[in-house]
Formats: C-alpha cells, structure tokens, sequence
C-alpha cells in the first residue's frame, strides 16, 4: 500500500491554473460584452437622424432596445446593466466551457490582447466623438 | 461645503488614490523585490478606490454638471451688465470630445480593472517566480494606471474649462 502511495501519479497541479484562466477568461468576456453593448447603444441612441426613413424602426424599436441596455443614459442605470452583465458574461462563460482547455501560455496571449483591447477601445472611443461632433460620419 | 462640493472631492481624490495605487504596483512588479506579494493587494484597493471615484464622478454629474457645468460648456453664458447682454463663449467640444471620451473610458476601465484582479488575485501564489506572469502583469497595471492619467488630464481639460468660464464671468459681473 505504502509503495502503492509512493508510486502514485502526482496530483495535477496545473487544475489551479485552468481554473484561474477560466475566471480571467470570464473577466474578459465581460469586457467586450461591455464594450459591445455602450458603444452600439450610444451609437443606436444618438445617431439615427430624427427625420430619417427609419423613423418608426428607430422609435418603435431601437431606442426602446437602447433604453434597456443604457436605461436613458442615467449613470445609475449602466452600472445595474453592467452588473447584469457582468453575470451574464460570467454564467455563459463557465456554461460554455470554452476555457477549460486553457493553458498558461494562451492565457498570457490573453492578457496582452486586453491590454491592446483597452487602448483600441479608448482610440476608438476618442476618434468617434471627434466625428460625432464634427459630422465627419454620419451616426 | 455642501454635497456636491464633497462629492466632486471625492470623485477626483478616491480617483488620484486608484492611479497611485496602480503605479506603486507597477514599481513593485518592475523591481520585483519582497514587497511584490502585495500587488494583488494593492489592485482591490485600487479597484474600490476606482469604483468609489466612479460613484462619486456620477452624482456630481446627475446632480450638478449635467444641469449647470455642461450648458455653460457647451454653449457658453449670457450675462447682462448694465442693461447689455454680454455672451461669455463655451467650448463645445470640451464635453462632446473630452467629457464623453472620459465618461466612456472610465467605465472600460474599471471592467478591464476588474479583470486584472481577478487575474492577479489567481496567481498571486506565482507573481514573484514566473517571469513571464510578472511581466504581463506589470503590463495590465501600467494599462491601469496609463488610463487613470489619460482620465486625469481630461480631468483637468474640462475643469479648467469650466473655471475660465466661471472667471469671465465673475470679471463681467464685479
């Protein structure tokens, strides 16, 4: 029994890890379900022009969408959605699985693409409102 | 000093907390020395402090910038001096350019914050002996303290707005 022991394979230690990966991962998920949903909603909500031929789509159903999301622009009501998101990202993430097969080398590939992610969102963020402003495009 | 005085205090002093935090997390990282265990320490503070800052910033908004700040900004003010009506200018693309671009990358911030400490908090055991998890976690606190001084600098842009406008006011008026 002893020898038995002694011979025993050694427990995974790498479990841990895939675990962690697998909770960053969610992290992530989060994130860009954010990013999605404020910018498409700002976008939705402010830039369909008010006497477009998509008047009735626009009032009938994309603002009552936008509202949802971004509960008419009120601070309060886009850390509510980003908590309901934030479970949302967070159950879809585990139910999925996508990330059991993660290992500490994609993991870190991650990491740095949430870095890039960040600022490319913020650029983006930026370059938008110059053009809202100044009409360069037309949302 | 009444709420909204406070609020607006500790919107930018909870917020100067989280950028501080971040940077001695960075240093920490980058020197890896004894003190590195408590990075992922570090990175919750600086998240609540984040979220603080974030909770503060909103209501001094709703209550007070939305209503007095953002018009003045946006469109300047009409004050009357003696029976004549003097327009104080704005500068509309303070709040469409740098107060949006704010707005929305705080809250971007604080989710990618929220990620990294959850991704700190789970290797917390190996920041000091794998390298390459240091490395890029020194990346994700730079990225987190980077947005902090970009938020900062808006900050001061569109504050600093407001009191030129406030000024030229206040001249117009004495």
């Amino acid at each position: 029994m002893e020898d038995f022991q002694q011979n025993a394979p050694e427990v995974n230690t790498n479990e841990g890890t895939v675990k962690s990966a697998a909770s960053f991962a969610s992290a992530q998920l989060t994130i860009f379900y954010l990013f999605w949903i404020m910018f498409l909603g700002e976008v939705i909500r402010w830039n369909l022009a008010d006497e477009s031929l998509y008047r009735p789509l626009r009032d009938d159903f994309l603002i009552p969408l936008a509202n949802i999301f971004i509960v008419d622009h009120h601070w309060v009501g886009k850390i509510i959605t980003g908590a309901v998101l934030v479970l949302i990202a967070y159950v879809i993430a585990q139910k999925l699985g996508r990330y059991k097969n993660m290992n500490e080398e994609k993991m870190i590939r991650n990491g740095y693409a949430l870095v890039i992610a960040f600022w490319v969102y913020a650029l983006l963020t930026f370059l938008y409102f110059i053009g809202h402003l100044y009409h360069f495009w037309f949302f | 000093m009444d709420i909204i005085e406070i609020s607006l205090y500790f919107h930018v002093f909870s917020g100067v907390i989280y950028g501080v935090l971040f940077l001695i997390g960075f240093v920490l990282l980058l020197n890896n020395g004894k003190f590195t265990k408590y990075v992922p320490h570090l990175g919750i503070a600086g998240f609540v402090s984040g979220l603080i800052s974030l909770i503060s910033g909103g209501y001094y908004y709703v209550v007070n910038y939305g209503s007095a700040v953002k018009p003045a900004i946006k469109s300047g003010v009409d004050v009357v001096v003696d029976g004549v009506t003097v327009h104080v200018p704005g500068a509309k693309w303070v709040h469409s350019i740098v107060m949006e671009t704010k707005e929305h990358e705080y809250l971007l911030l604080l989710a990618f914050v929220f990620a990294v400490v959850i991704f700190t908090w789970a290797y917390r055991n190996v920041l000091m002996e794998n390298d390459k998890i240091r490395k890029l976690t020194m990346w994700l606190y730079a990225t987190a303290f980077l947005g902090f001084a970009s938020i900062y600098l808006q900050g001061i842009i569109i504050s600093g707005t407001a009191r030129k406008i406030a000024d030229a006011v206040k001249e117009l008026v004495i």
